[in-house]
């Protein structure tokens, strides 16, 4: 026979286990809405990555003239630079009966193929160089590709781009038609006392040169430190920067 | 995009219809930068075997070369009749997108890898295709200056004026049906309106003076055009059949070449009013002036681009090079489309604001070229001869 | 666009598309969308002040442009030589000046112009020595025992004469200012004389900024040619801008040949 005292007891019981569960429910529903905040933010927080390039060693393109464009003239009576999918081979004819093996990617053509490797291109060098009066920036690099600095960074990235741009060359041996292909974009992640404590390159260049280089530099350069405000972020989810002559 | 061989379904050797077809297709898809054509010599398929129909087709072959995109096209042509079955497949799903068959003349082969260029482009980008639209441009001939009409990519060339005078700065009608010149054919230099097949001028403005570069507007019942009726030239406007004239520009100075912007409420112009020739934007009803080139020293022609973010204008640069160039009339902002490249004048927009016809004597002459609106893939079109003020058509009604 | 770190980078791409860099994170394409109400207030009260003051400044100008007139006729002794000009311009400079002081802008803008006109022909009127009595060119018969077929033949040779202009510009220059004192003298002793005034172009530049630049060379010569005593009447106008060329070459002697006005019997 159940006393009065023990339907009371079981009452209090189940009052208590049920306060308990809202207020673990409360809890996690609240948490979750932090958390998703905090999250959404993160994910709201579209960046690109600052761009690091060199501007061309010249003098200083006045800005009430008209703008020129960078890439380089195309070379005078220059073959094909399409990626051609088949050897260039005449005397065979341009069906292939049988279908070569899947894992074989098809063939590139020589200029693709001297492209990646690294190799000049005679045409676009002499292109380049007949390019006279070069424009850009008193304190530019003679290997600069850019006529003018376009930095739309600012506070902390504006600083990191600057302690990079100075400590930033190409190497001598990549020809110039090599230079405007160069691209790579890197993600640093950076110590409170500006330390790159690692990098991971999101897009490399094949070129190993290029990629030699930026792997030095990246290893020994020392970075302003970042505000405390930025700190965690800075460690945490690092810093993009795409390097380009 | 892959285009193998458009093939004869005879089984005949392939006709010069197959060939034409296959090469316009090639040309327009090439035109359209988005669809980059392969290089045929990379396909694996035998363009003689198979059918046009989706069972027929291998598809590994066209995956295994990096297409995303294949057009067959199949040909039954006679002396007098041609039949062209066209067909556009994604490779990825292996599906058949569109089919059309086009039925008419051998001389139609043309017409007809066009009008599938159009509808392929319109299903991949949304954007109507440009490949039935026309140019007009004026050629040097030994006693003046002609109007000459050809299709967009230089074919079908013809004249429409043949008087022996000079004929200048032709503008199309908004309908696509008549060509707004300038000609000399009555001495003073009077605004004319032509048809587009040629025929008897019609007069449309003949005040003392020039009357040069009548411009519909959007909404097609009045041009903005320059006179010089008042000792200097002025932009004004003018209802089509030569009513309501209103005087726009009150300067001391040269104000000349209007160019609507696409909603009609704004004209782009030239103004020497602070000495060198710039771009300037007006409202519709002259007021609200402002300049919209602040680099170079001698900006003319303004092209109001049909999609309206941009102007494309000729400048001559610091090495007395002319060459094109865009604004962007809100942010001033201007990029260079040609260099080292001859002279580069007189741009004109698509009217899908994707690509720009010019004159450039990179070649020697003045010849006719297109290009994309980034200043890509320039291609010459049309025939020799010196040819200057080419004019985009905008999208012609077909039957 | 990428998503890591922290920085946003203001694009162009970001922008159009629409996408929002939170606030916090510092990038300043949050704060220009937290600037543009203001902005568009501030052009607001531009454009209002500016409405009032563009009248104004533009009377301004014209006022200036009249006084250089003025200074530049009075330079060339015009003060001494052609009187009635000079004096009627200098009246209509003070009217101008008087309007403009009373707030009357747009007659004071109309005036200003008219003492410019009346400035620049009193300046045209006086070339240097305009004291001393014109002489005949040698070829150029005796004056007054002129017969209709000596006259025509001179006049035919003079308007023979080409004008040539600088790049881009539409001034009489030095060299061709006798020529034309010349052709304006035979006009006046041939009023049934009409001629048209054709302006050319080099092939530089756009047609129809050309042919607009061509008017204004033809205009020029007409100007010159009626302040030197020829009814405005008897003098046409016509551009064919870069349209009729003498040289088809491309060199800056080419150009200059044709950068013309061909004075032409109607």
């Amino acid at each position: 026979m159940e006393t009065a005292r023990q339907r009371q007891s079981r009452a209090n019981r189940g009052f208590i286990w049920a306060v308990a569960l809202s207020i673990l429910v409360h809890a996690g529903g609240i948490g979750g809405a932090v958390y998703a905040q905090k999250y959404a933010d993160r994910g709201a927080k579209v960046v690109t990555s600052i761009p690091v390039q060199l501007v061309r060693l010249g003098k200083k393109r006045d800005p009430k003239l008209l703008p020129r464009r960078i890439a380089p003239p195309p070379a005078p009576k220059a073959p094909d630079k399409t990626i051609d999918l088949t050897p260039d081979d005449p005397k065979k004819p341009p069906k292939k009966p049988e279908p070569r093996p899947p894992e074989r990617a098809p063939t590139l053509s020589s200029a693709a193929e001297r492209l990646l490797a690294g190799q000049a291109d005679p045409d676009l060098d002499q292109a380049m160089q007949n390019l006279d009066d070069p424009e850009g920036d008193p304190n530019g690099d003679p290997m600069g590709n850019a006529t003018e600095a376009i930095n739309p960074a600012s506070g902390y990235a504006l600083e990191v781009s600057r302690v990079l741009k100075a400590n930033y060359a190409v190497p001598d041996l990549i020809p110039p038609s090599q230079r405007r292909f160069l691209e790579a974009e890197v993600v640093l992640f950076v110590e409170r006392d500006g330390t790159i404590s690692r990098f991971e390159f999101i897009r490399r260049h094949p070129n190993a040169l290029f990629m030699g280089a930026l792997e030095a530099l990246l290893g020994r350069i020392r970075l302003p430190p970042p505000p405390p405000n930025l700190a965690a972020d800075m460690r945490d989810t690092g810093i993009g920067v795409v390097f380009k002559p | 995009m892959a285009v193998p061989d458009a093939r004869d379904m005879g089984g005949g050797p392939p006709s010069a219809a197959a060939g034409e077809i296959t090469s316009v297709l090639r040309w327009d898809f090439d035109v359209a930068a988005a669809l980059k054509v392969l290089n045929p010599k990379g396909y694996l398929a035998d363009p003689t075997k198979g059918g046009l129909a989706a069972a027929s087709i291998k598809w590994s072959d066209w995956v295994s070369v990096g297409a995303e995109g294949l057009v067959q096209a199949g040909v039954t042509a006679t002396s007098n009749s041609l039949r062209a079955d066209m067909r556009f497949y994604d490779v990825g799903t292996g599906r058949q997108v569109i089919q059309k068959t086009y039925e008419g003349r051998p001389e139609d082969a043309r017409a007809f890898a066009h009008a599938f260029a159009d509808e392929v482009v319109y299903q991949l980008t949304g954007t109507k295709g440009i490949f039935r639209t026309q140019i007009c441009a004026v050629k040097r001939t030994r006693t003046g200056r002609e109007l000459w009409v050809m299709d967009m990519d230089g074919s079908n060339a013809r004249a429409i004026t043949n008087n022996g005078s000079i004929n200048i700065l032709p503008s199309w009608s908004r309908n696509g049906r008549e060509i707004y010149f300038t000609s000399y054919i009555r001495h003073n230099p009077n605004l004319y309106a032509i048809p587009v097949g040629g025929g008897k001028p019609r007069l449309v403005l003949g005040e003392t003076g020039l009357n040069t570069g009548g411009q519909e507007a959007p909404s097609g019942d009045r041009l903005a055009l320059t006179l010089s009726r008042d000792g200097n030239s002025e932009i004004y406007t003018v209802a089509t059949n030569g009513s309501h004239l209103k005087r726009l520009t009150k300067e001391w100075a040269i104000d000349s070449s209007p160019s609507w912007s696409p909603d009609g409420r704004q004209i782009a112009f030239v103004s020497a009013r602070f000495g060198d020739p710039h771009i300037f934007v007006m409202n519709a009803d002259g007021s609200n002036v402002r300049r919209v080139t602040d680099r170079g020293t001698y900006n003319q022609t303004p092209d109001w681009s049909p999609k309206g973010d941009l102007i494309a204008f000729t400048a001559r640069d610091e090495r007395n090079v002319f060459d094109i160039f865009t604004v962007n009339p809100t942010t001033k902002e201007i990029r260079r489309l040609t260099q080292d490249q001859g002279n580069n004048e007189e741009p004109s927009f698509s009217p899908d604001g994707n690509h720009i016809v010019f004159t450039s004597t990179r070649n020697g002459d003045s010849h006719i070229f297109i290009m994309a609106v980034d200043g890509s893939n320039p291609k010459r079109i049309g025939r020799s001869g010196a040819f200057s003020t080419p004019a985009w058509s905008p999208y012609i009604l077909t039957p | 666009m990428r998503k890591f770190g922290i920085f946003t980078i203001r694009t162009e791409t970001q922008d159009a598309l629409g996408r929002r860099p939170i606030a916090g994170s510092f990038s300043f394409a949050a704060r220009s969308f937290a600037a543009r109400p203001r902005a568009a207030l501030l052009l607001a009260v531009m454009v209002c002040t500016s409405l009032t003051g563009c009248s104004k400044n533009t009377a301004d100008l014209e006022l200036d442009a009249a006084r250089k007139a003025m200074d530049k006729a009075s330079a060339q002794k015009a003060s001494d030589c052609a009187t009635a000009t000079y004096k009627a311009a200098e009246t209509a400079l003070n009217e101008a000046q008087k309007l403009a002081a009373d707030g009357k802008i747009d007659e004071a803008k109309a005036k200003a112009m008219e003492a410019e006109t009346l400035a620049d022909q009193a300046a045209l009127a006086s070339p240097p020595g305009c004291d001393e009595p014109k002489v005949a060119t040698p070829d150029e018969p005796a004056q007054p025992e002129t017969t209709d077929a000596s006259m025509n033949l001179s006049i035919e040779s003079a308007l023979k004469n080409v004008i040539y202009f600088d790049y881009n510009d539409a001034s009489i220059r030095e060299d061709s200012k006798a020529v034309l004192e010349d052709v304006a003298a035979l006009l006046q002793k041939a009023p049934a004389t009409r001629i048209e005034v054709e302006g050319h172009c080099d092939v530089r530049g756009s047609t129809e900024y050309n042919l607009h630049l061509g008017e204004r060379r033809a205009t020029s010569v007409k100007k010159y040619l009626t302040a030197h005593g020829v009814e405005p009447s008897h003098v046409a106008v016509i551009s064919y801008g870069e349209e009729r060329p003498v040289d088809l070459g491309m060199s800056e002697e080419a150009h200059q040949k044709n950068r013309r006005a061909e004075l032409k019997r109607q």
